[in-house]
């Protein structure tokens, strides 16, 4: 993906920047990886969901050195880093999966990673998705 | 250290899906979402998330966001009235750098938590 100048301070605008860090990448910015992913990069366990009844439980983002830039290009990478079943607190078993999203700069840095856990829709009688 | 508040309204959360490429239905048409299993629409969690990474970066541009994390706690809806605030929760050293942790939440007008969350910020000489 590209890290785009318009679609930064787009972005900065949505989440009510307005100081000295307008024209600068937003810590969640990378969510726009989003724009530059199709079903058949993706990992089979992230294809083919009902995505209106899917939770979003987590989100972090992690960048080890600095923010990325405007202008730089990353390669990504996504995987599944953990897949596990949880008791809900209504009762009924919850089915919980970890997005790992993995941004490398064009020099090899791995500048950040994004890790979304996505909770599914409940599993229903007799299916067993494991 | 640093707080703020958002009114969501429709047009906030619209804005937000558009620029961030999420366009999951059930956070702007009501058929969709009623057909899921909900009220109506609902605002996309990330929204409240990224006003607390703003509120972060905010804070202090000079440090190094290492790290920030959230958890969707309850949902919010159009209408609603989200404090946000960071505040202190350690400072540690690390060799020459001073790292901060900051607790972070946003809560709705009716006190109930809608998200938590931690950044690390780094301090570098």
């Amino acid at each position: 993906m590209w890290v785009e100048r318009g679609k930064v301070r787009e972005f900065n605008e949505a989440c009510g920047v307005t100081g000295p860090t307008a024209d600068e990448v937003h810590p969640m910015f990378l969510v726009t990886a989003a724009f530059w992913q199709s079903a058949d990069s993706l990992p089979p366990a992230l294809r083919d969901r009902e995505v209106v009844r899917q939770l979003h439980g987590e989100q972090e983002f992690r960048y080890p050195e600095r923010l990325p830039r405007v202008g730089e290009e990353f390669t990504c990478t996504v995987s599944v880093e953990r897949e596990f079943v949880k008791e809900g607190k209504r009762g009924g078993a919850m089915r919980l999966l970890v997005r790992l999203i993995e941004f490398v700069a064009s020099d090899g840095t791995l500048v950040a990673q994004s890790r979304a856990t996505i909770i599914q829709p409940t599993l229903q009688p007799g299916e067993d998705r494991a | 250290v640093a707080r703020r508040t958002l009114e969501v309204t429709r047009n906030a959360i619209v804005r937000y899906q558009g620029a961030s490429g999420d366009f999951n239905p059930v956070h702007h048409d009501d058929e969709v979402a009623r057909a899921t299993g909900y009220p109506g629409a609902f605002t996309v969690g990330m929204l409240p998330a990224a006003v607390l990474g703003t509120l972060v970066r905010e804070w202090r541009p000079d440090g190094h966001l290492r790290d920030i994390s959230v958890r969707f706690l309850s949902q919010t809806w159009p209408g609603d009235v989200l404090q946000f605030a960071a505040t202190l929760a350690a400072i540690a050293e690390e060799g020459p750098d001073r790292l901060v942790t900051l607790s972070l939440s946003c809560v709705r007008q009716t006190g109930d938590a809608a998200l938590s969350g931690r950044a690390e910020v780094v301090f570098r000489p």
